[in-house]
């Protein structure tokens, strides 16, 4: 009978095995122990909350019955690039809203919980995260306990943060703290709430069949006409400054209600480019109303991006014309469009020059974007998506739909303009 | 372990290894922490915890963990201590888990502690390395505190948080502060280190003379009788 012949160990084999088994040896005590710490050292949410709000608020005992998650309708805002996250209501009736606002260092953001007492006032406020911000820790130490502390929840608060030298997280705080004001008047009924107030008297004066429209506020200060101008000052008159710009819609129908004064309110209501319905006391001869007339905004949606576009100068078809996006970052692109009739009498684009850029994309995306300027020129409102598609730009959606937008308003406004005088 | 190992191991640790001022390591939280002196201290108690406790562990697993798995081993090990003592921090002080932030995380990769896991604990018996690993620590924690009072009060005008005097100067509280005040405390203790070194070497090279000269002279006598 032949004899078992061994085979011959392979030593780097054993090494090898040896190295992991000791490896996942040491892993898997390290891992036990570490479950344990985490038993013994866990913090709960509860705690957590609790720790937070102790620098601010002592003693808050949450109502149960109070949900939580905050009214969406209200739970975020473009203007203050904020969004509610969570909202607690106290046993005294104060309320705890935990609210993120943008803008900070970085394009970060901060999240706070900001104390909402019963009177409508501010009474405090502690960061619970932040996003990028680094310099946090430069903000002093009772900035939670005195700054906006006392002020009331009914309008826009502004930055109270003197001595702070931590500029871009204080913007994004206030930013924070405005979202929580205006979710607290707005969805919690504290306060007074002018922006409700004024969607109410729109809602009136639009009459029946309006009860329940929708409204957006198309938070447009920050966008410019030509480069410098806000479409505000544009709207505006020396004595009546643009408080609110609604896009109001039932389904059907779509206007935008101009809306001036602030204890006086007046109105304009624009459906299709033309008055549709105006507020008692206000004449076509108020120069208001003649700038709503000289500043015409269009409103277009492409795919998930809502576009706006004013028109502010029309010299013999050579539309000045801003396409403008609202929204956490606001932009705008200036154009100036030169439209000539066709062979049947519709707008042709017959030259585009770029007057100014609220964002400049970077590398090839702005040669794409000067090429899509140029890519336009012959288009006509029936032909421009299929052009657009065809020479839209990667890595520049924004501008590329604001260049889309504003050409848009130009053939819209040249092609009514032909219509009517037909 | 004899006295004078010990003594050895803590001179190295505190001054002649010190790891900030002599050896340059763990810079990031060196810069970056010291703003408050409190926070270095809370920094360096974190340090001494790692250190003590990897040093102890590897150590013990010396001969039992392979070449060639060391660093992954050593990384784990260090680590699993580095949460453990964030998890103690957070868990029990609150407000110096907010102020030290992710640098309380970069534990795990501050130079210190891997490099003396990889230099001595890994050849050293364990008490050697605990103690090793102790007095690096305080070392540590001491050129630590030591900015982070000179920045505080010049920055800040405070100490410890509590507020001296009005005037300050805002530039030792920033970044660039860190870098001049972090420069001028290594070449304070660099030529303080080497004047006393020379003074001993000196004082070493006396004695031995004077000891050679009285050898010589019993030589000669005994000689001469």
């Amino acid at each position: 009978m032949a004899e078992k012949v061994k085979k011959p160990k392979n030593p780097a084999l054993i090494a090898a095995v040896k190295a992991v088994a000791v490896l996942v040896c040491i892993c898997v005590v390290c891992v036990t122990l570490l479950a344990v710490c985490n038993e013994l050292m866990y913090i709960s949410d509860d705690e957590r909350f609790d720790r937070s709000l102790s620098k601010i608020y002592y003693g808050f005992e949450k109502d149960p019955s109070f949900s939580t998650t905050p009214v969406s309708q209200f739970a975020s805002n473009a203007a203050y690039k904020g969004q509610v996250k969570n909202v607690y209501k106290g046993k005294t009736g104060d309320y705890i809203i935990e609210v993120l606002g943008g803008g900070g260092y970085q394009d970060g953001s901060v999240t706070l919980y900001v104390v909402i007492k019963a009177d409508a006032t501010i009474g405090g406020w502690t960061v619970k995260e932040n996003v990028n911000q680094s310099y946090i820790d430069n903000l002093p130490s009772n900035a939670g306990s005195s700054w906006y502390v006392g002020k009331e929840v009914s309008g826009d608060l502004e930055l109270d943060m003197t001595g702070a030298t931590v500029r871009l997280t204080s913007t994004a705080i206030n930013n924070a703290i405005n979202m929580a004001a205006y979710y607290a008047r707005s969805a919690l009924g504290l306060g007074e709430n002018p922006e409700a107030d004024a969607q109410e008297a729109v809602k009136t004066l639009l009459g029946e069949g309006y009860e329940n429209a929708t409204f957006t506020n198309v938070n447009l200060s920050t966008a410019t006409v030509d480069g410098t101008k806000s479409v505000v000052d544009a709207l505006s008159d020396e004595d009546n400054k643009l408080s609110y710009l609604f896009r109001v819609t039932n389904g059907n129908d779509v206007f935008f209600a101009y809306v001036y004064g602030e204890e006086t309110l007046k109105m304009v209501i624009v459906k299709d480019g033309e008055i549709f319905s105006k507020s008692e006391g206000v004449s076509d001869e108020d120069e208001f109303v003649a700038n709503i007339a000289a500043n015409r905004i269009y409103t277009f949606t492409f795919g998930n991006y809502n576009a706006y576009a004013i028109i502010t100068g029309n010299a013999e078809g050579e539309y000045t014309v801003a396409g403008l996006k609202v929204g956490v970052t606001p932009k705008d692109y200036v154009l100036s469009v030169k439209i000539e009739a066709d062979t049947d009498g519709k707008g042709k684009v017959s030259a585009i020059t770029a007057k100014s850029n609220g964002y400049v994309p970077q590398g090839p995306a702005q040669t794409d974007t000067d090429k899509l300027l140029t890519s336009l020129v012959g288009a006509r409102l029936d032909n421009i998506e299929s052009l657009y598609n065809t020479n839209k730009v990667t890595g520049a959606t924004q501008s590329a739909n604001l260049i889309r937008a504003a050409v848009e308003a130009a053939l819209t406004a040249f092609d009514a303009a032909n219509a009517s005088s037909n | 372990m004899k006295l004078q190992r010990f003594k050895e191991i803590a001179l190295d640790g505190t001054v002649r290894q010190n790891p900030t001022f002599r050896l340059v390591l763990g810079t990031c939280p060196t810069l970056a922490l010291t703003t408050a002196a409190i926070k270095c201290l809370g920094m360096g108690a974190a340090v001494i915890f790692v250190l003590v406790f990897s040093n102890l562990i590897i150590s013990l697993l010396r001969n039992v963990i392979p070449d060639k798995v060391r660093i992954p081993c050593f990384i784990v090990i260090i680590a699993t201590f580095v949460t453990v003592v964030s998890m103690f921090i957070e868990a029990f002080l609150p407000s110096l888990y907010e102020s030290l932030g992710m640098y309380l995380a970069l534990i795990v990769v501050n130079c210190i502690i891997l490099g003396r896991a990889e230099s001595f604990a890994s050849h050293n018996p364990v008490l050697d390395s605990v103690c090793d690993g102790l007095f690096m620590g305080i070392g540590f924690t001491l050129s630590l505190t030591l900015m982070g009072i000179v920045r505080e009060v010049l920055g800040k005008g405070m100490l410890f948080g509590a507020t001296l005097w009005n005037f300050k100067i805002e530039f030792f509280a920033k970044p660039a502060g860190a870098f001049l005040t972090y420069a001028l405390f290594i070449a304070i203790f660099n030529v303080c280190y080497n004047a006393v070194e020379r003074k001993l070497k000196h004082k070493a090279a006396h004695k031995a003379a004077v000891a050679e000269h009285q050898t010589e002279s019993a030589v000669a006598i005994t000689k001469e009788a």
